[in-house]
């Protein structure tokens, strides 16, 4: 019998591939015109030979190395943390329409982030820096109120939508009244309800990249228990599962990986919701599977979304999560529409 | 050429500006000879004209924001979201407004108060017909004329001097999300009078006032100066920093110019305050 | 497995389920939990399971516990709603049946193949292993429920009226290979229904709940009689005997 929890091989192949794509793609794409040729020679001297004799200027090569680069790399990294903790909330709550943007934990996150920042506390933790202690907390606030408000009208798909409707409803509303008592420019609460990649260099790379790493390994290894508890919480339990230390582990992951993505991007909304499903559809329903999946095809879509949000009317750019919203709107139809009744 | 012959004309339109005065803009609900005295005005930058055209005795209340000058009437009313009531409470006879919003000229008319509305002006002319719009609903049309006269000269001879000067590039930054006024906005209009290229321009294809750029782009379009409107040191240091930020001639001989960001947002008479602060950091190391 | 309770309760806040229940269940016994609806079976089950807190012994293999799952005892537990993932195939449906068995790390090995193939092949199920759980009939989801309680290597099976929605046919068949396994494999077999008739040829062992108390525990042959059958169920009944002797009962509306 072959290996059934295995990645399928042309599945990773192809997600790497699309990746490997989007990646040249968001390179060699942008306002400036630089080309291609030229782009593919310097990466190569860059990296495999030491030789800076590029037909590039400077100001080509920050371009290239400090701009387009960290921003495909942050874009990734964005994309995979919503993806990837849309697949954890999809499996705790055994509800294919849990996403972080609909459970109100993006909303959450940007609360906390702000209320830190406007009332410039210092509760650093543990390795947590200030501001993504606060997104944390107000992310995970925000979940488990969700989570409560629905369990107590019933448990069902919709109640828990209709709860974290209602709770990011409430929490976007105070950030905007938050930023605006302290006079942030209407601008940059725009930017930030609608979702942006903010990157100058590697810094906000960085902040993240550790906080994925961390996060995505525990979700991952606890696919396994994501499957289990697609029985009932008993059965898994009978299983050798345990639901409930699943539960608080993945939520808590899945809350601390969307509040640093938040915290540098805004609210991107229904990357979190498309990409599970899209690899779902493809490969099958097996949670070992998909939150791997998921990770490189989120950050493949994120990154293109980018590419394109900046090309495609440079030297203008488009707000990502315009971009995001107009493609995972649809789909969210769709899938309601597919899967009637079953949800 | 064709540019330089737009310009020409730009620039003879407004010299007669003051003295022709022939617009047929905005019509007027008040009666000339019936002078107002118990205006209010929910607009910050109409504030200031009332009060630069002599009619700060006939205010009797401005929005929260009106700031400026310091001795305008401010009181708790929203500019963003006026509330009617709140506005009829000070009885007023006319109400000065940019900004029309949840039909409130048609229910201040409707129980008995005149009102003006008018909208955030495109470019400089549009100011001198609004002060002398605003001069002639209230009575003090003289003074207006003189006001529009003086700005006229001063904005005159700004552009005569940068005329001859090579045509500098500047970028103006709103914030980090990179959202820059371009010519089609009133502020990015007075960039195109002192002959100044702005960047922002070929960002705004779709002439919407305010394009958001493409970091990169601003980097390859290497901006000659950086227009900051109310930032901070700490902000500018920040900036410095931006990778192959040091690489742009405004960073590198230091063109910041940071401004009152309401002299930077408002069409009123300190529009020729703001331009020019442009022009004397422009000029800085030129010759 | 071996199983027993002194003065085993459950509260759910002032609300006492289950009242003080003693029994001593001999190892490899097909057990018969009866009970009319409400008396308590499922609360049972999911005591002895370790779901819920409970006051008083439990005793499993003659060491005290506090519950099957708490000492990660190997046991298989099917509620009267089976789950059916979508998207789930009946191998890896089989699979979960492993999860303690295969390392967190390295996923599952040859064994655990081995242990599911072998399983989906006592059930008759190997044909359709690749089949989504989703698509499965009635009857072979029961089975593939036991093929999972199999892989698993499960010493006791507790099953919460599995019958419940059966056919005829499908009700005979599956208490038939339950029957088979627990005499092949050795296992405890807990089964909360109310199928009197079907099960008189394979149980063992009775369990009866009344109200939250323990009626009976013992010998199933015993309460296969009218008398305590009519107190049980507080109506009338018939019985008859079919041809090889075993007696058949039917509740009579005689008493409305």
């Amino acid at each position: 019998m072959e290996d059934i929890f295995r990645i399928p091989r042309l599945a990773l192949t192809v997600s790497f591939l699309i990746l490997g794509f989007a990646a040249l793609a968001s390179i060699c794409l942008g306002a400036t015109k630089i080309p291609i040729l030229n782009i593919f020679e310097f990466m190569w001297d860059s990296f495999f030979t030491s030789g800076v004799n590029s037909s590039l200027s400077e100001i080509e090569k920050t371009i290239i190395m400090e701009w387009r680069l960290p921003r495909f790399v942050l874009g990734a990294l964005v994309g995979a943390s919503l993806s990837v903790a849309g697949s954890g909330f999809q499996g705790v709550f055994r509800n294919p329409l849990a996403d972080p943007f609909l459970l109100g934990s993006a909303a959450g996150a940007g609360l906390g982030a702000t209320l830190v920042i406007v009332t410039d506390l210092n509760v650093s933790f543990l390795f947590l820096g200030s501001v993504q202690f606060g997104a944390f907390l107000g992310a995970l606030v925000a979940v488990i109120a969700a989570a409560i408000i629905s369990s107590s009208s019933g448990r069902t798909t919709a109640s828990l939508l209709l709860s974290g409707v209602a709770v990011a409803a409430f929490l976007t509303a105070c950030q905007t009244y938050l930023m605006q008592r302290n006079f942030v420019s209407i601008q940059e609460i725009y930017g930030w309800l609608i979702g942006r990649l903010l990157t100058s260099g590697w810094g906000e790379v960085l902040i993240i990249l550790p906080y994925f790493v961390f996060c995505f390994s525990i979700i991952f290894m606890y696919g396994r228990e994501l499957d289990l508890l697609r029985m009932s919480e008993d059965e898994s339990k009978a299983l050798g599962g345990s639901p409930l230390q699943a539960k608080i582990v993945v939520i808590s992951c899945a809350s601390l990986m969307t509040a640093v993505a938040v915290s540098v991007s805004g609210l991107i909304a229904f990357v979190g919701l498309v990409i599970p499903h899209v690899v779902r559809l493809a490969v099958g329903a097996s949670y070992r599977i998909i939150i791997p999946l998921s990770a490189i095809i989120g950050a493949a879509f994120l990154s293109s979304a980018d590419t394109f949000a900046r090309s495609a009317v440079a030297p203008a750019e488009l707000p990502i999560g315009v971009i995001t919203a107009f493609i995972g709107a649809p789909f969210f139809v769709l899938i309601l529409k597919l899967s009637k009744g079953t949800i | 050429m064709k540019k330089l012959f737009v310009e020409l004309n730009l620039l003879i339109s407004l010299i007669f500006l003051g003295l022709t005065l022939s617009f047929p803009t905005f019509l007027a609900i008040a009666a000339a000879n019936n002078r107002p005295e118990r205006i209010v005005s929910i607009s910050p930058s109409l504030t200031e004209i009332l009060f630069a055209i002599g009619a700060g005795q006939q205010v009797v209340a401005v929005d929260n924001i009106s700031n400026y000058p310091p001795d305008a009437p401010t009181s708790p009313l929203s500019a963003m979201e006026p509330n009617m009531e709140a506005i009829a409470t000070f009885e007023p006879d006319l109400v000065v407004l940019s900004y029309d919003i949840g039909g409130l000229v048609k229910g201040l008319n409707t129980i008995g108060i005149n009102t003006i509305l008018l909208p955030a002006a495109l470019n400089f002319e549009e100011i001198l017909n609004q002060i002398i719009e605003l001069g002639q609903v209230t009575g003090n049309l003289d003074q207006a004329r003189e006001l529009v006269e003086e700005m006229n000269t001063e904005m005159t001879s700004l552009i005569s001097m940068r005329k001859s000067k090579v045509r500098m590039s500047v970028y103006h930054e709103i914030d980090e999300n990179y959202y820059s006024p371009s010519t089609n906005s009133f502020i990015g209009s007075i960039y195109r009078l002192l002959n100044l290229h702005n960047i922002a321009d070929q960002a705004d294809k779709d002439g919407v006032g305010y394009p958001k750029l493409s970091p990169e782009y601003i980097l390859s379009s290497n901006p000659g100066m950086i227009i900051l409107p109310g930032k901070t040191p700490e902000y500018v240091a920040k900036l410095k920093n931006r990778p192959g930020w040091s690489a742009i001639d405004a960073v590198k001989q230091e063109r910041f110019l940071i401004i009152d960001p309401d002299i930077g947002s408002r069409w009123g008479p300190r529009i020729v305050a703001f331009a020019k602060a442009v022009v004397a950091r422009s000029d800085l190391d030129e010759n | 497995m071996q199983v027993a309770a002194e003065k085993l309760s459950v509260n759910f806040g002032k609300k006492s389920i289950l009242k003080g229940l003693s029994f001593r269940i001999p190892s490899g016994s097909f057990v018969a939990l009866l009970g009319p609806n409400g008396s308590g079976k499922s609360t049972l089950l999911k005591a002895v399971a370790g779901f819920i807190n409970f006051t008083g012994c439990l005793y499993v293999n003659s060491a005290r516990s506090r519950g099957l799952t708490t000492e990660k005892k190997l046991f298989s537990y099917v509620p009267q709603n089976l789950s059916q993932p979508a998207g789930m195939t009946l191998c890896e449906y089989v699979m979960l049946g492993r999860t303690s068995h295969s390392n967190w790390f390295l996923g599952e090995r040859e064994k655990d193949y081995a242990a599911v193939a072998n399983a989906l092949d006592a059930l008759k199920l190997s044909s359709s292993s690749n089949q989504l759980v989703t698509t499965l009939s009635g009857g072979e989801m029961q089975r593939a429920t036991l093929a999972r309680a199999l892989a698993q290597e499960a010493t006791c099976l507790l099953l919460d009226e599995p019958t419940a929605s059966m056919d005829f046919a499908r009700v005979i068949e599956v208490i038939n290979i339950l029957d088979e396994l627990r005499s092949r494999y050795k296992f405890t077999v807990v089964m909360a229904t109310h199928d009197i008739n079907s099960l008189s040829r394979y149980a063992d062992f009775g369990l009866v709940l009344k109200d939250g108390s323990s009626l009976y525990s013992g010998k199933f042959s015993a309460i296969m009689n009218r008398d305590f059958l009519e107190n049980l169920y507080d109506t009338k009944i018939e019985c008859v005997k079919n041809k090889k002797g075993y007696p058949l009962f039917f509740a009579t509306a005689d008493n409305l």
